[in-house]
């Protein structure tokens, strides 16, 4: 027994340590399961083989089996009652919708044959649909397929957003081709509420949740499912009633579940998958790393920034509505905000701790429709030490400056365990030093982070200094314009901590410019004024853009035609050129 | 076995001591440019993400974690042992108790304390909680972590309390305290100092996992637990990032079980010498 006594603390020691090298609740997997299906795509001869001396390399070839990896695994395939963005993901293999949003962020007709006519007053919006469309069950799509759609996202079922469908009034087929909507209020994102149809004889509404259609669906899209092994693989295979001839190219995707996102990359290199969905910035260089295997990625920019929200209010969690009364000692001064913005290289932060991978931030509309790119920040540290010398701050004995015994000390909050969060508020604290500012670190679990204001969470009550997190707008501005940067938005106890104005900005100019786009219908006009919007913030600094953030896929060479659309939604757009070459 | 281990843990004390001294580098300059790279000539282990000198940091961050994993283990100890004591030696309702206070201790879930004590701590605001401070951790730790330790020492404690050498101390008059830490506290020594052992590990780990919730030794401090956190995604491309930090704590904790293994056979007084 003695004897056995070393080995033992032995094997207790090692496993202490490679569970401390595992992270939590993350078990290291054993030897990943054999797929059933056959590895290699190439069991599907391709017709075009025999003139392949002639062929253009970059031509698609038509067959083969493209296996996707994923660590999560979807729970329900019915759009009206997908939560979780694998869900969708999966489903935009056989949905489509009216419109979709392209790579550059760009809405393009898909079941229509154009982009809808809008009245005048913006709130009759008629849609041609495209003729001769088939689900993959044979069944002719039509104006009914749409209206059972809207009406499925208003019943009491459904777990889609109800903005937006609830100002249509009426839905109207007047031919089977012509859809003709009427809102009785102006929403000026309209086009996102005809992003995905459901077929109207998926069953009856009042039984959403028990439709065989939420585990076997179909649709109008290239693929549709043909066989679900739960906790394993999901497969789709070619709609036969596809709409566009010799489409889609390959016969078959199957979806694997894998046991975690690391599982999946070496996955990638060793071929025994061909893509890796939804992957990180901080994934980047393990894929780089397998570029020899025949690893590469794919990405687009998500019109989200990474960004810090600077505090105009004092930090003492009285959540002033006007910071103006109870102002922040240090960050309410316009000259301090623009001095750690001076003393900031985003550039530096971009192309060490992301790679090279993302553009510096600059602006809150980076992609999108209305785009509004703007002049990059300057690194300009001895500007900073100016700013700061100007607004009275000197520096210290220890380097920190002070102003009337308040030392230059501010605290950046941010969600834990998130190794690129960690780095980035390293290096800024790093940077903010070289002009006297301190910047101390303090991260929490992201649930403690993002709680609300009734739970005393620290965003709404504005206890803090700066925070680091994600967040912009999705294709169209206006709500997160609204609630990021109006008076109208600023947490107190009063309107009961609604809103995400978490700086406490208030311009009467930008809610003035927001107000009048949220009412306009000329898309030239609302971009011009979200435009002056985005040069105002850059002045006024309620927040510091760092970089743009992505959506990023890995995969394999020999996997073509895989392009990002900045709609998360959307992420299977275009299933149907996707094809393998040998 | 336990010289050697001796001999590691005062080495790796030593220089963790002398840190400010030997260290090659400053602990928190950072050299972007020069991040991730493979051990050299210049970085003896390597640099980490931010491209600071690992040596230096594993030097810096011993201190914060062999301190909070001796101060962890000692309140633990202390606690553990001192209940156990009580708790076997008097017996009864005083047993009773102190056992039932065990149970409920073992039975919340740990994290749901430290999450809740985190945010505790933090409205209360203490000077003593900024960030780089290791001494509510280590207490932390401490406090959560006594209950196996005073389960064995009761254990043992019934176990001596009724025989013959405690019997005729107590027929001669022997005092209670006498009785406790003269005769039965030397021989519950082992499963103590086994405790001992296996607890400074546990609460070198159970820094990092602290710092997670919010209330630990923020970043840029580097700890060995929060060198070792983290470097999932960096494990194929900068393996050294996970080795190294990982590689000392497996010096000290299984360094730390052998001298633990020597003094229990040290200690025990039945036991034969080799």
């Amino acid at each position: 027994m003695k004897s056995f006594k070393p080995l033992f603390l032995f094997v207790v020691a090692l496993a202490l340590i490679l569970t401390a090298c595992g992270g939590p609740a993350t078990p290291a997997p054993s030897q990943p399961e054999q797929p059933q299906q056959p590895a290699q795509p190439a069991a599907t001869e391709a017709p075009q083989a025999t003139e392949a001396p002639t062929v253009d390399p970059n031509a698609p070839v038509r067959g083969g089996t493209l296996i996707f990896g994923t660590p999560q695994e979807p729970g329900i395939l019915n759009t009206l009652l997908t939560s979780s963005s694998i869900e969708d993901a999966v489903t935009s293999l056989f949905v489509e919708g009216l419109v979709q949003v392209n790579e550059k962020g760009e809405y393009v007709p898909v079941l229509a044959e154009e982009l809808p006519t809008v009245s005048e007053d913006g709130l009759v919006v008629t849609w041609k649909l495209k003729k001769g469309v088939k689900f993959s069950n044979g069944k002719e799509f039509t104006c009914e397929d749409v209206k059972f759609t809207m009406e499925g996202a208003l019943s009491d079922l459904s777990q889609v957003s109800t903005s937006g469908y609830r100002d249509i009034e009426t839905l109207e087929c007047p031919d089977p081709y012509t859809v003709v909507a009427t809102f009785s209020e102006l929403y000026a994102p309209y086009l996102r509420l005809f992003a995905y149809i459901v077929p109207s004889d998926a069953g009856p509404l009042d039984q959403m949740e028990t439709w065989e259609y939420n585990q076997k669906p179909w649709g109008t899209g290239p693929f549709v499912l043909e066989e679900w092994t739960p906790g394993d693989h999901l497969t789709f295979v070619r709609n036969p009633y596809y709409r566009e001839e010799g489409k889609p190219y390959l016969d078959k995707v199957i979806i694997r579940v894998l046991p975690s996102r690391e599982v999946g990359i070496q996955l990638l290199g060793t071929g025994e998958i061909h893509a890796l969905w939804d992957i990180t910035e901080a994934d980047l260089p393990a894929l780089a790393k397998m570029e020899e295997q025949g690893v590469t990625y794919s990405a687009a920019v998500t019109g989200e920034n990474e960004l810090l929200v600077l505090n105009f209010g004092a930090n003492d969690g009285s959540a002033p509505a006007d910071p103006a009364q109870n102002p922040h000692p240090i960050l309410y001064d316009l000259r301090v905000r623009q001095a750690i913005q001076y003393a900031i290289n985003k550039q530096m932060i971009a192309d060490t701790l992301l790679y090279g991978n993302v553009k510096p931030g600059s602006t809150v509309l980076p992609a999108g429709p209305f785009a509004c790119p703007q002049p990059p920040s300057e690194y300009n540290p001895e500007k900073a030490k100016a700013l700061l010398e100007e607004a009275g701050w000197k520096v210290g004995a220890d380097g920190i400056r002070e102003k009337d015994g308040l030392r230059l000390s501010l605290k950046i909050n941010s969600t834990s365990g998130n190794l690129l969060r960690e780095q980035t508020e390293q290096v800024l604290a790093e940077m903010l030093k070289q002009v006297g500012i301190e910047l101390t670190i303090e991260n929490m679990p992201s649930d403690v982070f993002f709680a609300g204001g009734e739970s005393d969470g620290l965003r709404d009550l504005g206890k803090f200094d700066i925070l680091l997190y994600t967040t912009g707008p999705a294709l169209d501005p206006d709500s997160h314009l609204f609630s990021n940067y109006t008076s109208y938005r600023i947490p107190t106890a009063e309107n009961e901590w609604s809103g995400a104005n978490f700086s406490r900005y208030i311009n009467p100019d930008v809610d003035k410019w927001i107000d009048e786009a949220a009412v306009s219908m000329d898309l030239q006009t609302r971009k011009t004024l979200y435009c002056k919007v985005a040069e105002q913030i850059n002045k006024d600094l309620p927040r510091i853009y760092l970089y743009e953030r992505l959506s990023i896929s890995g995969h394999r060479k020999e996997f073509h035609n895989l392009t990002i659309s900045p709609s998360f939604v959307d992420f299977a757009w275009g299933a149907q050129n996707w094809w393998l070459s040998k | 076995m336990a010289l050697a281990g001796i001999f590691i843990v005062l080495v790796i004390c030593l220089l963790v001591a002398l840190a400010p001294f030997i260290a090659p580098y400053d602990p928190m300059t950072q050299n972007l440019l020069n991040r991730l790279q493979p051990p050299s000539a210049q970085h003896w282990l390597g640099t980490d993400d931010l491209g600071r000198d690992l040596w230096t940091r594993i030097l810096y961050g011993g201190r914060i974690s062999l301190s909070v994993g001796l101060l962890a283990m000692s309140v633990s100890i202390l606690l553990g042992s001192l209940i156990g004591l009580v708790s076997g030696y008097y017996g009864g309702w005083i047993d009773s108790v102190l056992m039932r206070m065990t149970e409920i201790f073992l039975s919340i879930p740990r994290l749901f304390v430290l999450i809740a004590l985190g945010m505790f701590l933090r409205t209360l605001d203490l000077p003593t909680l900024k960030a780089g401070s290791f001494l509510p951790i280590a207490l932390v730790i401490g406090a959560l972590s006594w209950m196996g330790t005073a389960r064995m020492v009761r254990a043992s404690t019934l176990a001596l309390r009724e025989r013959e050498f405690v019997q005729a101390c107590r027929a001669l008059g022997g005092s209670n305290a006498r009785l406790l830490f003269r005769h039965i506290l030397p021989n519950v020594a082992s499963p103590i100092i086994v405790s001992a052992t296996l607890g400074l590990s546990g609460a070198i780990i159970s820094e990092s996992g602290l710092s997670y919730l919010g209330f630990g030794v923020q970043l840029p401090t580097p700890t060995w637990g929060n060198m070792l956190s983290n470097t999932q995604s960096q494990m194929t491309t900068a393996p050294w990032t996970a080795i190294f930090p990982g590689l000392m704590i497996f010096l000290v904790v299984i360094s730390i079980n052998y001298i633990g293994d020597g003094l229990r056979d040290a200690l025990d007084p039945r036991h034969a010498p080799r």
